[in-house]
């Protein structure tokens, strides 16, 4: 269900939000646009279908741990 | 009309928003239980000195936001790093603040909604917000920060036959160490985070004082959160504080006005979770800010989209439970120290001595005009034309 939400929030936006921006022929705007859609679009179905991505806040706790014990 | 220009008033509300934002929930730390009001106080004094840092940037820079400045001190690989760090302190900040939420209300009203769903609405607002301009969320923190004003009174108001003074004893009964960590946490959480108000410093009228937008902003914050941390205290006393998770939530429950009026704390939920929208829509401003500026690229409001869904991802991957939230706020006055005092301390440094070399140089270019009218005078007054 919760992918379903997440296929039709994004047919929106590229209905509205994406296809404004590619007639408007900013070519360097288009590409990071796309760039950062395909990869929200990615990331978010991988957490949806319950794939475990790293989580950068461990990385942070790690590092700062290591800092502080030395 | 420009919507990215706002006054004092309103730049004030919005600060405002965004220090109690995820605060007001806990009512500020509950590590020192029933001394902890102390610290909204001691932390926010912390706060000042770092806050007029703040403030002399922007009156430094009044036309531009941190991310132009720092490509104007420190060139365009030395300034886009500095972007690069800041729009990350921006983004992580936003997905903390959202998973914040998005846990607060699974675990109190909605224990069945998935958490991105909740955040995926929390995110729809803030995206409006973001893309209809400064003036916008400035007149959002002024609606809300009324609504917070009149249930924080009504919710003491009415808390007055539940509470009991005595919670609040023995005062001062932690060690000054205690006390000082206490208030470095409040220092960086919420106050300092207000460092991501230099991304849209430029949103401020010519005229008015940065200086008074940061203080008062702060100030107001810490006035609202001392009440609701001792309103908290005084109504669910100290073992309630110590093992709640949101205490506030807990405090406004055992509120009602005889069998009248009763279980309130929906209506109040709905009313903090509207503050909150408030400061995700700052960092969500600022991280799309930083990225567009990262590309120089003018208008930033085109990626307001992906980067509020990237950020929804990286808050429901921040944290694997609610321990772990809990965990990190311990490690996150230390996390928050580059980008709350160490960057805007060097961007200050540098700012000033460049400020410092173009006096010198208008002055110099000064005297040689006033020199060469005299000269020129004198010429003109021997030839006596």
């Amino acid at each position: 269900m919760v992918l379903v939400i997440v296929i039709i929030s994004y047919i929106f936006i590229i209905g509205f939000d994406y296809i404004p921006l590619i007639k408007s022929q900013n070519k360097k705007e288009t590409i990071i646009y796309s760039t950062l859609l395909a990869l929200s679009f990615v990331t978010l179905v991988l957490v949806v279908i319950g794939v475990k991505l790293p989580s950068p806040t461990k990385l942070i706790e790690y590092l700062l741990k290591s800092i502080i014990k030395t | 009309m420009n919507t990215e220009i706002i006054s004092k008033k309103l730049m004030i509300a919005t600060m405002t928003c965004f220090v109690l934002g995820s605060s007001i929930v806990s009512g500020g730390s509950t590590v020192l239980i029933q001394d902890s009001w102390v610290s909204v106080i001691t932390g926010a004094l912390l706060a000042i000195p770092m806050v007029l840092v703040y403030a002399r940037i922007v009156k430094l820079y009044p036309k531009k936001d941190i991310y132009e400045v720092f490509l104007e001190l420190f060139g365009k690989i030395g300034g886009r790093i500095f972007i690069v760090m800041f729009t990350w302190y921006a983004w992580h900040l936003g997905a903390l603040v959202l998973r914040d939420f998005s846990e607060y209300i699974q675990s109190t009203v909605k224990q069945d909604t998935p958490q991105v769903i909740v955040m995926l609405s929390i995110i729809v607002v803030a995206v409006y917000l973001v893309r209809s301009g400064m003036r916008t969320i400035g007149r959002w923190s002024i609606i809300v920060l009324v609504v917070i004003l009149l249930v924080v009174i009504t919710t003491i108001i009415l808390g007055v036959n539940n509470g009991r003074i005595e919670n609040l004893y023995p005062l001062f009964n932690h060690k000054p160490l205690e006390f000082l960590s206490d208030a470095f946490l409040m220092f960086s959480f919420p106050y300092a985070e207000t460092v991501l108000f230099l991304t849209v410093s430029n949103s401020l009228k010519k005229d008015e004082s940065p200086y008074r937008v940061f203080i008062y902003g702060i100030a107001f914050g810490a006035t609202i959160l001392l009440f609701v941390s001792l309103r908290n205290i005084v109504l669910l006393g100290q073992e309630m504080v110590r093992s709640s998770l949101f205490p506030s939530f807990v405090a406004i429950r055992i509120i009602g006005l005889g069998k009248f009026l009763t279980k309130i704390e929906g209506i109040v939920m709905i009313n903090f979770i509207l503050l909150g929208i408030a400061k995700i829509t700052i960092t969500l401003l600022a991280a799309t800010k930083g990225v567009a500026s990262l590309f120089n690229i003018r208008n930033y409001k085109d990626f307001t989209i992906p980067i509020a869904i990237l950020m929804v991802v990286l808050g429901m991957i921040v944290y694997d439970n609610i321990i772990n939230l809990v965990d990190f706020l311990i490690i996150y006055p230390i996390y928050a120290i580059p980008f709350q005092i160490v960057i805007p301390l060097v961007v200050w440094i540098f700012a000033e001595i460049k400020f410092r070399k173009t006096k010198i140089k208008k002055k110099g270019v000064n005297a040689v005009l006033i020199k060469n009218s005299k000269v020129y005078y004198k010429v003109v007054s021997d030839l006596k034309i």
